[in-house]
């Protein structure tokens, strides 16, 4: 085969291939429902802020009622099964170093295991998975399970705040599992609400976004770039004698077909 | 969407002409002054018809592929303000598709359809909306066919540097890989696509 077949060929697919976007209409309705979403979405708020039980709006295959009870018993069971909780949660007191925020191998079994679990009991209709402190709470989602057997995406979010440069002390420590792109939204015990978009990127470093509103509906944003296991501070302000952070670090969980 | 609305998006996409000539990181900076809903605009009618026939030569199944590339553009516009220029736009904005692209097909194999193991690409072509013009539609299909053939790492080079014409470099980028496995991949996926009878046979008529 020559150069110049090569070329042919190539030139002849990307003839059909091109020939795609031709269809106005399509482009034309597709163009209509990202602006219409995008407007909608103007607050990328998915998830709960009162109450993270939520069944999803569109999730017509799996009853609210059922789905209620069901979490109230997996939550029971996902009391007993976690012992990964984090031990750093309600910790008011002390600093913590990076270095803790880290998961443990014992952890990150822990919560494959219960991904599974939950996966299995609620048959792929998990969408995301919230902890904090002793309150365990998840998202149902049949349209777009995100839990199901497949590399699944664990962060916590660390938010701490010192005075006067003293040592830093956690007020509230947040663990998300989730899919490998996710929105999310969880209210602190400060007052801040938090949105992030995270996407876990082709070397399996994770891009998160996030936008933290305070009481006073003023919005930051921010962004960084993680690597695996390694806790990273995304954002922070500083008031008269005040400092707060927001630290993130995330794990990828195994598909439940290695973990079983 | 109701057709009202669409008539007002479209009424207000024709009103938007300052922006067509910019280039796409004028259009982030212009978005990050003023949030003005005319520069999503245009950039959504710049990237959806890629966004589209990309996900669709991936995915091989058109309706999914219109869902995946809303779902891409829309995760775009909502990160504008995050774009920082350290790559250029198209390779930050595929680098979104790519991934909401192995979402789905991830998301495809636990429900049973593994793309690359026994995909019914025949039942995936018949799923198509009738509104496709006949003749072309069949030889879509053909294509389809030929390109789900691929394994998924020689059909996502060859769709994105081939039939998309993005560098080898900034596949290599998107694949998290080298040059050179872009390259290999590429030579790979013509070889085995110009052994279709089907697709060599389409081709000549062309």
């Amino acid at each position: 085969m020559n150069t110049n077949e090569n070329e042919d060929f190539d030139k002849a697919l990307r003839q059909w291939h091109h020939d795609l976007s031709d269809e106005g209409d399509r482009v034309e309705r597709m163009v209509g429902h990202v602006l219409s979403r995008t407007n909608s979405q103007s607050q990328p708020s998915v998830l709960p802020v009162q109450n993270p039980l939520l069944v999803d709006g569109g999730s017509h295959l799996f009853p609210r009622a059922v789905a209620v009870v069901a979490c109230g018993v997996c939550v029971v069971l996902a009391g007993l099964v976690l012992t990964f909780q984090f031990e750093m949660d309600t910790a008011t007191t002390s600093s913590v170093d990076f270095a803790q925020m880290k998961f443990s191998t014992n952890e990150i079994t822990q919560q494959e295991k219960l991904v599974c679990h939950l996966d299995e009991i609620f048959e792929h209709q998990v969408g995301t998975f919230y902890q904090s402190g002793e309150q365990v709470s998840f998202e149902m989602n049949s349209v777009s399970p995100v839990l199901a057997d497949r590399t699944c995406l664990s962060m916590r979010f660390v938010l701490q705040e010192r005075a006067s440069a003293g040592d830093w002390r956690t007020l509230q420590s947040t663990g998300v599992i989730t899919g490998r792109d996710a929105q999310i939204q969880f209210p602190s015990r400060d007052g801040l609400v938090i949105d992030s978009w995270s996407h876990v990127l082709p070397d399996d470093s994770l891009w998160i976004e996030v936008g933290i509103r305070d009481g006073n509906g003023q919005l930051t944003v921010a962004s960084v770039q993680c690597k695996l296991n390694e806790a990273k501070q995304v954002w922070a302000r500083h008031s008269q004698r005040q400092e707060q952070r927001l630290i993130v670090v995330f794990e990828l969980l195994r598909p439940c077909s290695e973990v079983i | 969407m109701y057709k009202s609305e669409l008539k007002r998006i479209q009424r207000e996409s024709q009103s938007v002409t300052g922006g067509q000539g910019l280039s796409d990181e004028q259009l982030v900076t212009e978005w990050n002054r003023n949030h003005d809903p005319s520069i999503a605009d245009i950039l959504a009618r710049r990237y959806l018809p890629q966004f589209w026939r990309t996900s669709r030569a991936l995915l091989g199944c058109p309706d999914l592929a219109e869902d995946v590339a809303q779902d891409a553009m829309v995760k775009l516009l909502h990160a504008l303000e995050r774009f920082d220029g350290r790559a250029a736009f198209r390779t930050w904005s595929y680098t979104i598709l790519i991934n909401t692209v192995r979402n789905e097909l991830r998301r495809q194999r636990t429900g049973g359809k593994h793309l690359e193991e026994g995909f019914d690409v025949a039942n995936s072509a018949r799923i198509a909306p009738v509104d496709e013009r006949l003749l072309t539609a069949e030889a879509r299909r053909v294509v389809d066919e030929a390109l789900q053939r691929l394994t998924e790492k020689q059909r996502s080079a060859f769709v994105l540097m081939v039939l998309e014409g993005l560098q080898a470099s900034e596949v290599a980028e998107l694949e998290g890989c080298s040059v050179d496995a872009v390259y290999q991949r590429v030579t790979d996926a013509r070889k085995l696509l110009r052994q279709d009878v089907s697709l060599n046979q389409l081709v000549q008529t062309k």
